[in-house]
């Protein structure tokens, strides 16, 4: 990318406060960077960290509690702070536009799509004839495949990534110079990221248009940036060129975040994750010297007097710490020795011929087709598979939620499982347990900890009120929990505290499986890392079986022992993780792999369309609508049975697993 | 200005300068307009009309408040089990408390006390069975939301009992919506039981009471008589606009 010198936005010394009660408290201090024009930077940091007020200080939007204390923001030469409301008008029509997190919820909805767009039109003060052509051209310059189609959809009736692509659309309609993204693929599938993320790339190669990219998600802005900012606490800890920071991180706190990511070919089996100890600050917190100091395996005694100034390294490179020489060599937190485990052959699970069928609207939706499955006692399978393949449902028939369709049988060691919550017996429901994705839904609010994990104990081990608290004592020592925690409320909890309380209610009946509904993807990275090794730990320890449900297939990749992938309610592939993860690989998994952020450019497998409705489902393979290795009307007629092609490796395709290994073997064409 | 209400329900018959119930000798002095000794004047009977006021806070609160706890307390129960079962549950109760709500409130209660005849309770239970269907329905949207999150399905995953999993798990987190439930329908329910003694249907006529007071004087408003009506007129519209501007408050609070 070129990278000219003149700036177009440049921050400097920038402080923004929020009122909290009566009290002004600093929630970003001293951030200084700059961004050329047809630059792109990217500000990283966990949640907290300030990312988004500094995106929201840029476009003058803060909320009524919050303001700019100190320092500068200018936009081509001039102070945002000192234009007057028609001058920022203009400016955020013209020069800045923003996409925000959600695309759901920037998008009204009871207006037709054609009409929001117009919108933008309308503002430029394009004249009104003009409107619907032009709304028609910028949606095809996102990409989307049937313009006239979707302007007369309403937001609903899209979906997320759909909308994602409008939105953008509205963004760039002005042409802006900066283009500020806040999370724009959060909470997106991996496949339509890896789509919106090349769209993005793809209109900046067009227009040349400077980029703030805001995500938490290393491995996305490492993808998309030429410079990037560490964010940490409001301050900015390290910036500098993105391959220079991601692949040779002089600050303790970057080295520890790449660290606690699960990444590439390393296995639990092999090693333990590292991770950052510790929380973060809270806000408006003084801290003398150091804002990391806390937190930090290298921190001497200078770092808790002095605060460090951002320095240059090498040129173009900055790191706020006195010892950036240190970084690379940081010493490990957590020991790498993975936690001892037995492995059993023995099967502690197994579904067969396991079907669901909702009734919607009078028709029948296809959520589960014919699963056979089974699990092993202390082994991890992970379930994947885009959003709305059937793994949540199939998840909640296991537990007992949903109760599935004739015929199916799911057996528990030498017992058939009852098929409702109501008809299982007090073993079968303790044998068992959930730990839900979200702490903040999962756990009662206005519980305390105690009586959360009591009550737990109280049910699923028939214990008395005394037993169950002394009981909870230890289960909250067993997720590595102080007792201090006991009478807290979740509300006074972090995220990866609440989420240990989750998993230690799950625990409470010593379960023989539990059902991991995406156990860290609302955690920050160095959380995750923890909650990761926790779960390890655990089942080390309990012999215990997982159903790890994730979309993160690093993560998969680094916990699981075995794979199954899911696509419209069908099993497409189940295999060990090393099998899966090495192919010969499904055509549909072959996607799925191709669209983690951190593979090479050019590798990438675009699936055509979107998911189809269950209620709908293809005839024949039920992934040959979008399927790139399609072999002609065998696909369309005949579902292909899911066949064990290897020993230990079951594979639903109607192309040969050498024939697949073949093609595999070339980078595929678009 | 609630609690100056509050406090003269409990003490208001204690301080009032003159019997509120009257004596015999008052008659002769019927219907005086304000003066140093009746502040408020005297009404048909020659009762201190300021008396009558103070005391008439008990009669109104009492049964308002006690006629709102008791639809509070059906409408919480009838919404968590509408909002937490949902489907068919939903469909049956739903629809009876909508053709409850379809019925003017006034009427009902009117229909009701002729069959019962006036008296206290009767008020009472009236009013709280015509407002349980209104707090049902805020309840159960409530419970619809809560309904979603993991914490339930996480108390049936221990199989939890139905009743247990409504009153200990979701009721504290619905409790904020009720207490603003509850003050609302507090300030209808002066009205409602004001309205009714008005009309005839209240209390016992003894009583002091803002409704009946009034209703036994609008005839003397044409004679420039406007005491007697005026006094207890304002106590109703200051503490009902009281008790609303109570409910905002509470329900900023907890916004925050």
């Amino acid at each position: 990318m070129v990278t000219t010198t003149d700036q177009l936005l440049t921050v400097e010394n920038l402080g923004i406060e929020y009122k909290v009660g009566t009290e002004w408290k600093k929630a970003v201090r001293d951030v200084s960077f700059s961004i050329g024009s047809g630059e792109s930077l990217g500000l990283v940091g966990e949640s907290g960290c300030g990312k988004t007020t500094v995106a929201m200080a840029i476009m003058h939007y803060l909320p009524r509690n919050g303001r700019v204390s100190e320092g500068s923001i200018q936009l081509a030469g001039r102070e945002i702070g000192e234009l007057s409301a028609s001058e920022l008008r203009r400016m955020r029509v013209n020069q800045v536009s923003m996409v925000y997190q959600d695309p759901g919820k920037s998008l009204n909805p009871s207006i037709r799509i054609g009409r929001q767009v117009a919108d933008v039109f309308e503002l430029m003060e394009v004249p009104k004839d003009e409107w619907d052509g032009r709304v028609i051209d910028i949606l095809r310059k996102v990409q989307i495949a049937d313009p006239e189609r979707v302007v007369r959809r309403y937001p609903h009736q899209l979906s997320g990534g759909m909308l994602q692509r409008v939105v953008i659309a509205m963004a760039i309609a002005s042409e802006p110079e900066l283009l500020v993204l806040d999370e724009p693929t959060t909470g997106l599938d991996a496949t339509v990221e890896a789509e919106v993320l090349d769209l993005i790339s793809n209109l900046r190669a067009e227009t040349g248009t400077s980029v703030l990219f805001i995500s938490h998600s290393l491995a996305v802005i490492r993808k998309m940036c030429d410079r990037v900012g560490v964010l940490y606490a409001g301050r900015l800890l390290a910036e500098g060129p993105a391959e220079a920071i991601f692949t040779d991180p002089r600050h303790p706190y970057t080295v520890g975040l790449l660290r606690s990511l699960p990444t590439g070919e390393l296995s639990r089996n092999e090693a333990q994750l590292d991770t950052i100890p510790g929380t973060l600050p809270p806000l408006g917190a003084e801290i003398q010297g150091c804002i990391y100091a806390d937190r930090c395996p290298i921190v001497q005694d200078v770092c808790r007097e002095e605060e460090p100034d951002l320095v240059a390294l090498d040129g173009n490179r900055f790191s706020r710490c006195f010892f950036p020489e240190r970084a690379p060599d940081l010493p490990r937190v957590v020991a790498p020795d993975p936690p001892v485990r037995q492995r059993s052959e023995e099967t502690l699970l197994d579904i067969s011929a396991t079907s669901k069928t909702f009734e919607q609207e009078g028709s029948p939706v296809f959520a589960l087709k014919d699963v056979d499955l089974s699990i092993r006692i202390g082994e991890t399978v992970a379930l994947v598979g885009e959003s709305g393949s059937g793994k949540s449902t199939l998840a909640k028939v296991i537990l007992g939620i949903h109760v599935p369709d004739e015929g199916a049988v799911i057996q528990l060691g030498e017992d058939v499982l009852h098929d409702s919550l109501h008809s299982r017996s007090g073993e079968e429901i303790r044998s068992v347990q959930m730990v839900f994705q979200n702490p903040d839904s999962a756990l009662n609010r206005r519980h305390s900890v105690r009586r959360i994990i009591g009550r737990a104990v109280q049910r699923l081990r028939g214990l008395g009120r005394r037993g169950s608290h002394d009981r909870a004592r230890d289960l909250l020592s067993e997720v590595r929990m102080g007792h201090q925690h006991l009478t807290a409320k979740p509300s006074h909890l972090s995220g990866g505290l609440k989420q240990r309380v989750a998993i230690a209610r799950a625990f409470a009946g010593s379960p023989a499986l539990v059902v991991l509904d995406e156990p860290t993807s609302a955690l920050d990275v160095s959380v995750q890392a923890a909650i990761i090794n926790l779960l390890a730990e655990l089942q080390a320890e309990e012999n215990v079986a997982y159903l790890f449900i994730s979309h993160d297939l690093n993560v998969v990749r680094y916990v699981a022992d075995r794979v199954a992938v899911m696509y419209l309610g069908r099993l497409m592939e189940v295999g060990t993780a090393e099998r899966i993860f090495r192919g010969p690989h499904h055509p549909y998994s072959e996607a799925l792999l191709s669209a983690a952020p951190d593979r090479e450019e050019g590798t990438r497998i675009r699936l055509k369309g979107e998911i189809p409705a269950a209620s709908d489902p293809p005839p024949g393979c039920s992934f040959q609508t979008r399927c790139h290795r399609k072999i002609g009307e065998i696909c369309e007629t005949v579902e292909p049975p899911l066949t064990e092609a290897e020993p230990g490796y079951s594979i639903r395709c109607h192309i040969p697993i050498d024939e697949l290994a073949a093609l595999q073997q070339l980078v595929p064409q678009e | 200005m609630t609690a100056m209400w509050v406090f003269l329900a409990i003490f208001g018959e204690a301080i009032a300068p003159f019997d509120p119930l009257g004596t015999p000798e008052d008659v002769l002095n019927r219907l005086e307009s304000p003066s140093a000794d009746n502040w408020f004047g005297t009404d048909q009977l020659g009762r201190d009309v300021f008396s009558r006021v103070l005391a008439g806070a008990r009669q109104a609160l009492t049964v308002a408040l006690a006629a709102t706890a008791l639809g509070t307390v059906v409408g919480t129960f009838l919404g968590l089990l509408v909002g937490y079962f949902g489907g068919l549950v939903d469909d049956i109760i739903g629809r009876i408390l909508d053709a409850f709500l379809s019925i003017p409130l006034v009427i009902t209660g009117m229909i009701a006390l002729t069959a019962l005849g006036p008296n206290t309770l009767g008020v009472i239970i009236v009013i709280g069975l015509v407002f349980a269907p209104l707090i049902a329905k805020t309840v159960r949207a409530a419970v619809l939301a809560e309904r979603q999150l993991d914490y339930v399905s996480a108390a049936q995953l221990r199989r939890e009992r139905p009743l247990h999993i409504m009153l200990v798990e979701i009721l504290p987190n619905v409790i904020n919506v009720i207490i603003v439930e509850f003050t609302v329908r507090l300030g209808y329910a002066i009205f409602v039981v004001l309205a009714l003694s008005f009309l005839g249907f209240g209390v016992e006529p003894s009583v002091p009471d803002w409704g009946l007071s009034i209703a036994d004087h609008y005839q003397f408003l044409t004679n420039d008589i406007w005491w007697p009506v005026l006094f207890p007129a304002a106590a109703i519209a200051s503490l009902v606009v009281g008790i609303n501007l109570l409910s905002d408050a509470i329900a900023q609070a907890f916004e925050q």
